[in-house]
């Protein structure tokens, strides 16, 4: 089922990706690990970036949820700025996410995450901080970032 | 010249194939109309007129009825929503003479009568009206185009604000009808499970009764059984995302109890599932509700250690439902009161094994006028108990609220209990504010600040592979008035690697050596907490050997108070754990103090001792009882 179900939202991602995301295997023998290329939504300070992340489905997949990490460097409140580039958003909490969701939603969470960051449930302060007290200084922060490594 | 009729009934035929026309007159034939209203009809079913019950009383309800009836018959009127009513049959019989001479006749009848027989014969007059005004011309399409948009709102009962009023014989046959009708419609549609994507006939479906979102049996069953065989009770829910909230957005904002987004265990009998996966899913709910009930008394017997009967959390008979049971709290407690005894309330009765004990003493029932003492814990724990709760302190944390014990699998440290919803902090155990749970780890003053991803691959040499913990790498605020560093000091942690070290390095001036300071304290495994301001620059440190080394250290055993508190840095001395013959030292240094740069000289040389062994992962040679050994690293006190 899960092998199925994945092959399947696959060859949807492939043919029919959502807006300003693409999606390829990392691995062409192994459809668990997807890597996905997402621009910086146009109105946010991350356009003109093309962000890598590494989506990770699990063998019990899509009773677990996947897991989603930029691989890409990005100055914002919600994801941690290391190697790691971890995000807490509530579609992927065990205890929220249902069998039902589907990648494509998790995509366009994270997109929207980018356009609308919640400082107040961030996980980097500064960033956050910036946010909401200087936010030209922050859209300047994460435009020179995502020059700096989006490319 | 050619029959009129036959070229009629032939076109008839044509448009209605189910039409059965009769062996012995082909003028004449029946069809079946359904009634299958676009809205959905109110029907009462009030108590036959003459008071007989013909139908045996189904519950206690309509055992009364009969009784009440009399007196205040509004009162106990049963009132569905049905979507499909028994067909209406029509009998067309077209007469020598049809269409000039003589109308059409035709006979409509219901089974059962659900519509009354002056309502019908109304509707067959109606079929004569037609054909006058056609002009005594063919009419038998027409009419029965009538019957059927006159059905579509079930000859106006389907309007809002009607009712359509049947009698209580019939009940049973209508209800079942709807219930048959309804289902076939849905075995005949083809639905899109959200679970595994295929297009699946309703038949091997299933559509949730609260929700009426459809899933495929295959997929509900696999997920289900497999919650419930996990123990994850929370997420027998419907399956669709948000289900729940937008049920509650829909009821004004209004939260939905957790039992009733939760599935009844009927409902899942009927997805279907195993009768033990049901039974275990009912077992294990009430296990639960009785654990996040402070009060609830086990049974004191070694081998059963059961509940003790309580009337809000009734122990499930069979598979019902225990959600209901909240509702009789209120009424137990002014019973309660008014016939309060004292010493009543300490008899307890096991549920499953029935001995009936004291919940004071923990002893046989002693009777209520006996004065007895609480019993005391007797510390008596077998083998494997010892065991678990050794298991239990070192790789779970408690719920702040409910104390039930939370092992992480994987993830961030914000977690929510799996039985009172508390917001906590795996670390600390802290209670985390629902609204922004993430503050904990963005706060300075937090001992969890910028701790969020550690243990990210879990806790327990049982669960997750990559021990995460301390691997991200620490920022330094860059206040040089409050100097708090983190050191995360891999020491603890196998596979770690060796790029945490580097973090000693002071922020902003990477070419200086590591600028370890005197004021350290060893907080758990994890974390070197090092204060106070900066020394003048110390002679540069080797560098670390090179990582393979470092990744061979045989594993350390593991502190479980890793995840405690850490007490406030203390000042002005040393405070390292595990060195019991050093600290005397240190004490002894403190007590004896005299010339304060001159200790501060000797503390910053051990610690770039330690840290230096730190980093070749020999300071566990501190620990060493050899004498000699141990001299070699004594502060000197002057």
């Amino acid at each position: 089922m899960t092998q199925k179900r994945i092959s399947k939202e696959l060859q949807e991602c492939l043919t029919t990706p959502p807006a300003g995301i693409k999606v390829n295997l990392v691995d062409e023998g192994n459809i668990h690990n997807w890597n996905i290329v997402m621009d910086g939504p146009a109105d946010s300070p991350y356009v003109g970036g093309k962000f890598q992340l590494l989506l990770v489905l699990p063998t019990e997949y899509p009773f677990k949820p996947p897991k989603i990490n930029f691989k890409t460097r990005i100055y914002h409140p919600n994801v941690t700025f290391d190697e790691h580039g971890s995000m807490c958003i509530g579609i992927l909490k065990s205890d929220s996410w249902k069998p039902s969701s589907r990648i494509p939603n998790v995509l366009t969470a994270i997109q929207q995450l980018l356009l609308e960051p919640v400082p107040d449930d961030a996980v980097e302060q500064g960033a956050a901080q910036k946010f909401k007290e200087d936010r030209k200084a922050f859209d300047k922060e994460a435009r020179d970032m995502t020059k700096k490594y989006a490319k | 010249m050619e029959d009129e009729r036959g070229v009629e009934m032939e076109c008839i035929a044509a448009i209605f194939p189910e039409i059965v026309f009769d062996s012995d007159n082909p003028f004449s034939a029946t069809i079946e109309l359904p009634v299958h209203p676009t809205s959905s009809v109110k029907v009462n079913f009030p108590a036959s007129a003459d008071g007989l019950l013909l139908t045996p009383p189904l519950s206690v309800t309509s055992g009364q009825e009969g009784d009440q009836s009399i007196t205040e018959p509004a009162n106990n009127v049963e009132s569905h929503n049905l979507s499909y009513l028994p067909s209406l049959e029509l009998r067309i019989t077209l007469p020598e003479g049809y269409p000039e001479e003589k109308p059409a006749q035709f006979q409509l009848s219901t089974n059962p009568a659900w519509l009354s027989r002056s309502y019908l014969d109304e509707l067959q007059e109606h079929g004569n009206h037609m054909w006058e005004e056609a002009g005594r011309s063919l009419v038998v399409y027409g009419y029965m185009d009538y019957l059927q948009q006159a059905a579509e709102n079930a000859f106006g009962f389907a309007e809002k604000g009607r009712t359509l009023e049947i009698p209580q014989d019939f009940k049973i046959s209508l209800l079942d009808y709807d219930i048959k009708e309804t289902q076939a419609a849905f075995e005949k549609e083809t639905f899109d499970c959200g679970i595994c994507l295929d297009p699946k006939k309703g038949t091997v479906c299933h559509r949730m009764i609260d929700c009426g979102h459809v899933f495929c049996v295959q997929c509900l069953q696999e997920f289900y059984n497999n919650a419930i065989t996990e123990g994850d009770l929370a997420t027998v829910r419907c399956l669709a995302p948000d289900c729940a909230k937008k049920r509650a957005e829909a009821r004004g904002g209004k939260k939905v109890r957790k039992s009733k987004i939760q599935l009844s265990p009927s409902e899942l009998l009927q997805i279907p599932l195993e009768h033990e996966i049901v039974a275990r899913y009912v077992k294990l709910k009430h296990k639960a509700e009785l654990e996040s009930d402070k009060n609830t008394i086990y049974c004191p017997r070694k081998w059963c250690q059961g509940a003790a009967r309580s009337k809000k959390h009734r122990k499930p008979d069979g598979l019902e439902d225990t959600a209901e049971s909240e509702d009789d709290s209120d009424n137990e407690e002014s019973g309660k009161l008014e016939q309060f005894v004292a010493g009543r309330d300490l008899l307890s009765v096991c549920e499953d094994c029935s001995y009936a004990f004291c919940s004071r003493c923990y002893q046989g029932w002693h009777g209520e006028f006996f004065s007895c003492a609480p019993k005391t814990n007797t510390g008596e724990l077998t083998e494997e108990d010892k065991a678990s709760l050794e298991y239990m302190k070192l790789h779970t944390t408690p719920c702040p609220t409910c104390a039930a014990p939370a092992q992480k699998t994987h993830g961030c440290n914000h977690m929510i209990c799996f039985k009172c919803h508390s917001h906590f902090c795996y670390l600390c155990s802290a209670w985390l504010s629902p609204s922004n749970p993430y503050k904990h780890y963005n706060e300075e003053k937090t001992s969890c600040y910028m701790r969020l991803w550690e243990l990210e691959g879990g806790d327990g040499d049982d669960v997750g592979i990559g021990y995460a913990g301390g691997v991200r790498p620490v920022e330094i605020p860059p206040d040089p008035q409050e100097r708090e560093i983190e050191v995360a000091v891999a020491a603890d942690i196998v596979n770690n690697e060796l790029r945490d070290i580097p973090e000693i390095v002071e922020p902003g001036d990477e070419d200086e050596p590591p600028e370890p300071r005197p004021e350290i304290q060893r907080e758990g495994p994890l974390v070197l907490r090092i204060n106070q301001p900066l020394p003048p620059p110390a002679p540069a440190v080797p560098d670390p050997p090179p990582a393979a080394n470092v990744r061979n250290r045989p594993q350390r055993q593991q502190q479980p108070n890793r995840r405690v508190n850490n007490p406030a840095p203390v000042r002005g001395g040393l405070n390292r754990r595990r060195e019991p013959h050093q600290r005397q030292q240190i004490r002894d240094a403190q007590a004896q103090a005299q010339g304060a740069a001159e200790q501060e000289e000797a503390n910053q040389r051990w610690v770039r001792m330690f840290v230096q062994m730190a980093m070749n992962d020999e300071e566990d040679q501190l620990d060493s009882d050899d004498e000699d050994d141990a001299a070699a690293w004594e502060i000197p006190v002057r």
